[in-house]
């Protein structure tokens, strides 16, 4: 068990920086969430930790070492890929030890050890067939079991679940935190899915296009985005924006139209452009006087327990989360209303939070 | 995909019996002619039934020599074989580690060897002969082991297939293998190698075939009778002129000659498929 620090760390390929410089501190034991979108650099963050990437600048300390120059073997770290790298001539046993074994370590360590990773990832009865005999989640429990067995100081997961259908996916990411729990290695884990982003980490960490936009817990990420960035990618649907410049105690939309806000943060000045976020679930349907603005539904997707009502106001598509039981039907007109205090204010030029 | 038309079923075994026939018949007349005595097989037509002169003919080729010649056939049978298991061995280590460090390794020039390795796929052995003799020859490699194989070894062909093979392999194997701690070597043995099997296999059957079948090549580089391979004993068998051939014996030496590539590809027909068809990965 260890910490993990990124010092400044940088990564170009030639000219074209795709890491800006990542400063962040993952705690003995912890969590820890990469989540962007594709080409957004999180894969290649882990990579670098992984060793498997030189490091253009910066520093990583791994337990209180600069790691920079060291080869991956030399790290003590274990990885799990997307698609599991299991190698399909050895059995899953050999699979397992096959880490242990370049390490020199005794024949018997290395059975006590795949014993013990083979019971608590239910693999027992697998130990002696191939990886193509394997479903996709048992393939994935081998590939997680190569990683158990090393007892490395860090976990490093890219994407491990991706290739999984959607039911698969669920339940290995509550074993995966029953995993952790358990076993309490200090993990980086990488995705693309808010999902498994929000339930796994102690921390997550939202990136674009090399930069962190945020780092904090899931429910501080939630409901605090940094950014509009954030804002948008995490939540689905995602967040609602609206634009629109400051008049007294309304919005102007860029489009003219006028609504009711009520308290603006002192930081806004009248006149100032800013961009409203309110998420889906914070919009009420009121009575038709209370009402700050009203969409006309084009649209509903059923989701079971919720519904959500797709409209547009000004320009802006609108997403109100509805009660099944409202019984709205496409066209009608929804008057809707939201907390002051539930909504997100962005500055309009940088995307950040005000 | 179901079908019932008996006629052309019918015509279709037709066919296909019409060209086994084509292609087996020569086979058999060559057996029937090893069976028969120097006599018999002079007689025109030549009788299609077997002779009685099986094991003798046999006997005499592998053992005493035939011909205008006195060596024997069971050691140009040593000889074929030394150097058919030479090339194909050999060509598949050294195309293998090259591809494995043309794929694998960072290096300055590793597209210049690529293509140089690539561009020599357009010159065969017979554009290059020459050349080669006179490298040979300088080397006083002439009637000897090294001389008869090691000019054939180097292989384009197998490199290139190892290449393509090895590009189909995930890059998320090599970077299990660098963090489990294997180093380059360890991973070729442990991983590279036994997924290579099949194609190894199939590399195998083509290569020993072609170096079985080689002519041109020792025809030049041997002049001692020790070193002849078969093939090049068959032509010598053949005498041109006055003096007679005996065509039994040339026949129960074909055969013979027949013989190991046939074997060769019968023991390894299932891996020879297997690694033509499936990629295991």
């Amino acid at each position: 068990m260890a910490q993990v620090e990124f010092k400044g760390v940088k990564k170009s390929y030639g000219n074209v920086d795709v890491i800006h410089g990542v400063d962040l501190t993952i705690g003995d034991g912890e969590f820890v969430v990469i989540v962007g979108p594709s080409g957004c650099g999180k894969s290649t963050l882990l990579r670098m930790v992984a060793g498997l990437e030189p490091i253009t600048g910066g520093e990583i300390w791994i337990d209180g070492k600069v790691v920079n120059k060291l080869e991956p073997k030399d790290r003590d770290i274990a990885m799990v890929f997307q698609n599991y790298a299991l190698y399909p001539h050895m059995t899953v046993r050999q699979n397992m030890s096959y880490g242990l074994k370049i390490r020199k370590m005794s024949e018997a360590d290395i059975s006590a050890r795949v014993a013990k990773a083979a019971e608590i990832l239910e693999l027992a009865h697998l130990l002696d067939r191939t990886p193509r005999q394997l479903s996709g989640g048992q393939r994935q429990r081998v590939a997680m079991g190569r990683a158990i067995v090393r007892e490395p100081k860090v976990f490093l997961f890219d994407e491990p679940l991706s290739n999984l259908d959607a039911k698969l996916r669920v339940d290995m990411r509550l074993e995966m935190q029953k995993l952790h729990q358990e076993l309490k290695v200090t993990s980086l884990y990488v995705t693309h899915d808010q999902i498994e982003a929000m339930t796994l980490s102690d921390r997550m960490l939202v990136m674009n296009s090399g930069i962190i936009e945020q780092v904090g817990t899931p429910k501080e990420v939630y409901e605090r985005p940094a950014s509009l960035f954030v804002a948008n990618f995490i939540g689905t649907p995602a967040m609602n924006q609206i634009w629109g410049v400051r008049a007294g105690q309304s919005l102007k939309t860029d489009q003219g139209d006028m609504f009711h806000v009520g308290e603006f943060p002192s930081t806004i000045d009248n006149g100032g452009r800013v961009a409203l976020g309110v998420r889906p679930e914070h919009l009420q349907l009121v009575p038709e006087a209370q009402a700050r603005f009203s969409i006309a539904i084009q649209m509903i997707e059923w989701v079971g327990a919720d519904a959500y009502a797709y409209g547009q106001f000004a320009n802006y598509r609108v997403i109100c989360r509805l009660d099944n039981a409202t019984g709205a039907r496409v066209g009608d007109r929804l008057p809707l209303s939201f907390d002051p205090m539930r909504v997100h204010w962005f500055d309009a030029d940088t995307g950040k939070r005000i | 995909m179901i079908e019932n038309r008996p006629f052309s079923t019918f015509l279709a075994h037709l066919v296909l019996c019409i060209g086994v026939v084509i292609v087996a018949l020569p086979l058999y007349v060559t057996f029937v002619a090893s069976t028969l005595s120097a006599e018999q097989v002079l007689q025109s037509p030549i009788s299609l039934i077997p002779g009685d002169q099986l094991l003798n003919n046999y006997k005499t080729v592998l053992f005493s020599g035939a011909g205008n010649q006195s060596a024997q056939v069971g050691r140009m049978m040593v000889n074929s074989l030394i150097m058919a298991l030479v090339i194909a061995v050999g060509k598949i280590v050294i195309s293998m580690l090259s591809a494995f460090a043309i794929v694998y390794f960072r290096f300055p020039g590793r597209t210049l060897a690529f293509w140089l390795i690539f561009i020599t796929l357009m010159l065969p052995v017979e554009v290059r002969i020459l050349p080669t003799y006179q490298v040979i020859s300088d080397l006083k490699l002439l009637d000897s082991y090294f001389g008869l194989t090691v000019p054939l070894i180097a292989s384009a062909t197998a490199t290139f297939l190892f290449r393509q093979f090895f590009l189909t392999m995930p890059d998320e194997l090599v970077e299990a293998a660098k963090i489990d701690g294997a180093g380059p070597l360890r991973f070729f043995k442990d991983v590279l190698f036994p997924l290579s099997k099949t194609n190894i296999a199939a590399l195998f059957v083509i290569l020993f075939i072609y170096g079985w079948n080689q002519y041109l090549w020792p025809l030049l580089i041997t002049t001692q009778e020790s070193l002849y391979t078969v093939v090049i004993g068959i032509k010598r068998m053949i005498s041109g002129g006055d003096a007679a051939t005996e065509w039994n014996l040339v026949m129960a030496t074909a055969m013979l000659a027949l013989l190991p590539p046939v074997l060769v590809v019968i023991f390894m027909q299932k891996w020879f498929v297997k690694g033509l068809v499936d990629s295991e990965k």
